[in-house]
């Protein structure tokens, strides 16, 4: 079975949501509901995709659905540590453009 | 025999229904045993055991209480008549006086009577010896108080009549009685137990014989104490023999040993004491011989059920784990077929020796079955024909067989399948539906007789039951997949392949092996004003019908804006715009291009989508320009990029689904695809798609849905 994994922990100021394993369609409502929580809990969201072996559309669909969501609010979501595939995806798709972390 | 009835019984009670026994004597009967068996005891206590002494062993006493306690209350009355008759008789005929006899009668119907009476208070049914509380209350109120209330009216009767010291007497008639009633009717409630439980084997008289082998020897010398020798017997008996042979053994020794007194024998003979004192001594000896027996073998009784209890749990442990396991299995899935295969695979071997799973075919017409070793049975795959699947389906109830003969006559035909598996008993279960109608059955089969037992039934229906839910969400799901898939097949435009002027077209839509992954992916190939051709490469985020419709909606709305808008860029602008309209349409990817065959320049765009390949003879390479974000995303600046075309060049574009899969860098994928496109070349789209698809996907299991379309682009004959 996967070993899909999603934990939040809080710094100063920001929120970094740690993802690991695979991101499809199977956890895109874990995925979706974790960092939600994370965008009304704090301004800043980090998430650190570094541990994330597979990305798919779903996945996408969370990290910019999470994006959206700051946004209304003034505050921002960025991915950290994307490697791979996984960047190459973000890339591909433009949506890495979308969630560059502020300069 | 109707047919109903040859499939077995109802219910499992059926099964379990004591054969009719002693319990269902007649009257008669018993009486007529009592009588004997009476009158033959006390006959022994004058002529045997009693001359010298009046501290007799009385086994008559333990002959009436086992009768009242194996017998119904409403006989109790006529036993004791009878008691008190043989009583009355064999005591005159032995010559005692017949104006007292009927004290000695009173006497011997009022204690038995007493006995049963408390035990009956504390143990109403079966009496159970090897039960703490069962032994305690047959001693204290058969042994005990019962013959203590004998005794008493025994003693005055002595008293009274030959004026005999009263408490001598009572004590010396407790001694006897108590002794006849642990031996006779231990022996007794022993044996009458062991029907249900431990078997006693063949071999008990071996058991006996030694009992009285050892008791010979022990009171054959006089002078010489080995009376103990039958101590070592019993207790060796009573530890690894079931109860009755060690009751038996102890029912000889005490006869055995009373006998060797009387005559002049053993110990207690030369002890110089008075008649009374030895006999009393000799009973003593002997009911705590027994009681120890006895206890030992309530001892090692609960030792072994503690040691059966620790394994059955440690089987229903196991059971349970593997159910876990099973369970999940199931609730992953998804089709009919998966779950009868984690079924026959993981479950019906936890019960049974072999069996299989039948599930009735989605139309209703026939039967698909799966079986443990994987082979095919010989079960015909039809409703109509006579096996325990469909038998249990028609009925709607566990047919259940016990015997291979049995099994043989309810179903003739399928006789050579069960000898050649070894089959001899089983059970089949329905599996429930929604409504009372069966989804199909599940076989247990045995390589013994009888092996379907209670617990096997209750796993049997439990396994069914869960086997019926699993079947019940995927029979759902695979409706609601297949119409999302039609769905999705019905939206697809049918491109009419080479119908354009200027390019020939083969594409290629494969749904998600993984049901739960199916998503919203298309394409279409459609003509523009000025003889240019459009052509679009869609993937919409979201699974089932939602995604179906949301594709289909997007589709519409792309050819709609590209019939007016300027450029690809415009058609991703005013399609991004439209998209805000369609729910589930955010982060879907877009490609689209149009294709102008007279100046053989293409345009094209990409919102997110996977760039296309460009395949110009052998050489193949990604378009990688004109890129932007998915739709829904938010203000962004669309942007495309041009080429102009070789002839016979062949654009590639597809779905996620082709290049990445878990455990591939993307890259990597994509780098094979151009690889395999380059070697091919771009001569023919028609064998170009399907050489990619194989080279692609191959056998693999689809983890989502893939799109393919290749569009050449031919010399514009046409076109002018």
């Amino acid at each position: 079975m996967s070993d899909f994994q999603i934990r939040t922990a809080t710094h100063a100021g920001r929120i970094v949501v740690s993802v690991a394993g695979e991101c499809d369609l199977r956890h895109r409502d874990e995925m979706t509901t974790a960092l939600e929580a994370a965008v009304r809990a704090a301004p800043v969201v980090a998430v650190d995709l570094g541990a994330v072996r597979f990305l798919d559309s779903s996945g996408l669909h969370a990290l910019v659905s999470a994006r959206q969501a700051a946004s209304r609010r003034d505050g921002v979501v960025y991915v950290v540590n994307a490697t791979g595939t996984v960047a190459m995806v973000l890339e591909m798709t433009g949506v890495l453009q979308l969630l560059r972390p502020p300069a | 025999m109707s047919a109903p009835a040859s499939y077995g019984p109802d219910r499992l009670s059926d099964l379990d229904r004591p054969a009719a026994g002693a319990g269902t004597w007649p009257l008669w009967r018993v009486l007529a045993l009592v009588v004997i068996f009476y009158a033959a005891g006390a006959s022994l206590a004058f002529l045997g055991f009693g001359a010298p002494s009046i501290v007799v062993l009385f086994l008559p006493a333990g002959i009436t209480l086992s009768a009242l306690l194996l017998n119904p209350r409403t006989r109790w009355p006529w036993i004791l008549l009878a008691v008190a008759v043989t009583e009355v008789v064999v005591d005159v005929s032995h010559g005692m006086s017949p104006r007292w006899v009927w004290g000695f009668a009173l006497a011997n119907t009022a204690e038995p009577l007493i006995g049963a009476l408390l035990l009956r208070r504390y143990v109403p049914g079966d009496v159970d010896l090897l039960r703490r509380d069962h032994l305690a209350a047959f001693l204290a109120c058969c042994v005990g108080a019962g013959p203590a209330a004998g005794s008493l009216i025994g003693a005055t009767m002595l008293a009274l009549s030959i004026g005999l010291p009263w408490p001598q007497s009572v004590v010396s008639f407790w001694a006897g009685d108590a002794t006849g009633v642990l031996v006779v009717a231990g022996c007794v409630l022993a044996w009458w137990h062991s029907r249900h439980g431990r078997p006693v084997g063949a071999r008990w008289p071996l058991g006996m014989a030694l009992a009285v082998l050892a008791t010979v020897a022990g009171f054959w010398p006089p002078h010489v104490p080995l009376f103990y020798l039958p101590i070592p017997v019993l207790f060796a008996l009573a530890f690894t023999q079931p109860l009755p042979v060690t009751m038996t053994a102890a029912l000889a020794t005490t006869v055995t040993a009373n006998l060797m007194t009387s005559t002049g024998h053993g110990p207690w003979v030369s002890a110089g004491t008075s008649d009374q004192w030895q006999t009393l001594t000799l009973q003593v000896f002997l009911v705590s011989t027994i009681l120890g027996a006895l206890l030992l073998a309530v001892g090692v009784a609960e030792r072994d059920l503690a040691r059966r209890d620790t394994s059955l749990e440690r089987e229903a442990r196991l059971r349970l784990h593997a159910l876990q396991v099973l369970t999940t299995d199931l609730a992953t899935a998804a089709t009919s077929e998966a779950i009868a295969q984690a079924i026959v695979r993981e479950g019906i071997g936890l019960a049974a020796d072999q069996g299989s799973a039948a599930i009735i075919s989605p139309g209703g017409a026939g039967l698909m079955l799966w079986t443990t070793g994987g082979r095919p049975a010989g079960v015909p795959g039809s409703l109509d024909a006579d096996t325990p699947h469909t038998a249990a389906i028609r009925l709607r109830r566990p047919v259940l067989h016990q015997t291979r003969q049995d099994i043989e006559a309810a179903f003739p035909q399928m006789a050579p399948d069960y000898r050649a598996l070894g089959i001899h008993s089983g059970v089949c279960v329905p599996i429930p539906g929604d409504d009372d109608a069966p989804l199909g059955a599940l076989t247990f089969g045995f390589h013994r007789e009888h092996g379907v037992d209670a617990d096997v039934l209750s796993f049997a229906d439990a396994l069914a039951s869960l086997t019926g839910q699993a079947l019940r969400r995927a029979q759902t799901y695979e409706q609601e997949i297949s119409a999302a898939h039609q769905l999705q097949q019905a939206l697809l435009p049918v491109v009419a392949a080479d119908g354009l002027p200027g390019v020939r077209v083969s594409a290629d839509y494969r749904p998600a092996d993984l049901a739960h992954q199916v998503g919203g992916d298309w394409y279409d190939v459609f003509a523009l004003p000025g003889g240019r051709i459009g052509f679009a490469v869609g993937d919409v985020v979201g699974h089932h019908v939602t995604a179906a419709a949301a594709m289909a909606r997007l589709q519409s709305a792309l050819r709609f804006v590209a019939q007016t808008a300027r450029h690809p860029a415009q058609v991703l602008d005013d399609l991004d715009r439209a998209s805000a309209v369609i729910p589930d349409s955010m982060m879907a990817t877009v490609g689209f291009a149009d294709y102008d065959p007279v100046t053989r320049l293409l345009r094209f765009a990409c919102a997110g989508h996977p760039p296309p390949l460009l395949v110009t003879g052998n050489d193949a390479r990604f378009l990688w320009d004109g890129r932007s974000l998915p739709l829904g995303v938010g203000a962004t600046a669309r942007q495309h990029a041009e080429c102009v075309l070789a002839d016979q060049a062949v654009v590639v574009w597809y779905t996620d689904g082709l290049v990445e899969r878990p455990g591939q860098h993307i890259a990597a994928s994509m780098q094979r695809l151009a690889d395999a496109a380059g070697r091919h070349g771009s001569g023919d789209a028609h064998a170009l798609r399907p050489h990619l698809m194989r080279h692609m996907v191959g056998d693999r299991t689809l983890g989502d849905d893939t799109a393919i379309l290749c569009v050449q682009f031919t010399p514009a004959a046409h076109g002018g």
